[in-house]
């Protein structure tokens, strides 16, 4: 399962990092390529290219507050939840959302 | 980058707080943040703190929280550290209780360096040997070298 997807927090300054690593190190233990855009205050870092996009099997928004360029994923499948929600249990949900796109395709 | 001592100056730092609530980690670092000229004034950056705590959880797991407060009346931003000795009640992602506390005190409008190390710090909080260090360093020294070392891996 190729993962792409966003961490944004209403500070911008810590969840919104600290979510993405959760993610890249949960998505390395289960053996998903995995690629995170963040958009904190100091803007979007580590943008998605048209072609990862592309290439991903879903698009993971770990977001509490309005992101840009969500019009990027038209067509893809999202999953949409809030920081905390991944923080919880990183590898847990990841795999979680694998077996979802399994029963959808 | 800069280094971490732009961000986290010793004075900031209390490894012997006296504090069982997070209220009272809130009064007291917050007063430590007032003596040392790093907020204006008191109440406008308690009632930050506890807006973002209502805002989701910050208690990050292995006995670590990090309220953090975006303020005008933060001067500059800044880390401050605190630890207790007994188990401050937090809402965390696992249930463990804090003992180690990093504040972030973040100026209002701030699109410097110094936000982008706050980030960098952030995520080095997920590390093993940094959260054993901050559990258990005896000086500020010990806490600056295991992030600046971190950092530069």
């Amino acid at each position: 399962m190729k993962i792409v997807g966003i961490t944004a927090c209403p500070t911008g300054i810590a969840h919104t990092y600290i979510t993405k690593k959760k993610i890249i190190e949960a998505a390395k233990a289960c053996g998903y390529p995995c690629r995170i855009e963040t958009q904190g205050s100091i803007g979007a870092e580590d943008e998605l290219t048209a072609q990862e996009i592309a290439d991903a099997d879903v698009v993971l928004l770990a977001v509490d507050v309005k992101i840009t360029g969500e019009e990027r994923f038209k067509g893809k499948p999202i999953v949409r939840c809030r920081t905390e929600d991944v923080m919880r249990n990183t590898e847990g949900f990841l795999k979680k959302i694998e077996a979802t796109l399994k029963n959808y395709r | 980058m800069l280094d971490i001592r732009e961000v986290l100056l010793e004075e900031n730092v209390n490894l012997d707080l006296k504090a069982g609530t997070k209220e009272e980690v809130f009064t007291q670092m917050t007063r430590m943040l007032y003596e040392n000229g790093v907020i204006r004034e008191e109440q406008p950056f308690i009632d930050e703190l506890v807006h973002r705590e209502a805002e989701g959880v910050t208690g990050i797991g292995e006995g670590i929280a990090i309220p953090h407060g975006r303020s005008a009346v933060v001067n500059r931003s800044v880390i401050a550290i605190g630890r207790t000795r007994t188990d401050v009640s937090w809402e965390t992602f696992d249930d463990k209780p804090v003992r180690c506390i990093i504040m972030f005190a973040i100026r209002d409008v701030d699109m410097s360096q110094h936000i982008m190390l706050l980030s960098h710090v952030a995520q080095l909080l997920l590390d093993k040997d940094v959260i054993d260090t901050l559990h258990h360093a005896r000086t500020v020294e010990e806490i600056v070298n295991i992030l600046r070392k971190e950092e530069s891996e």
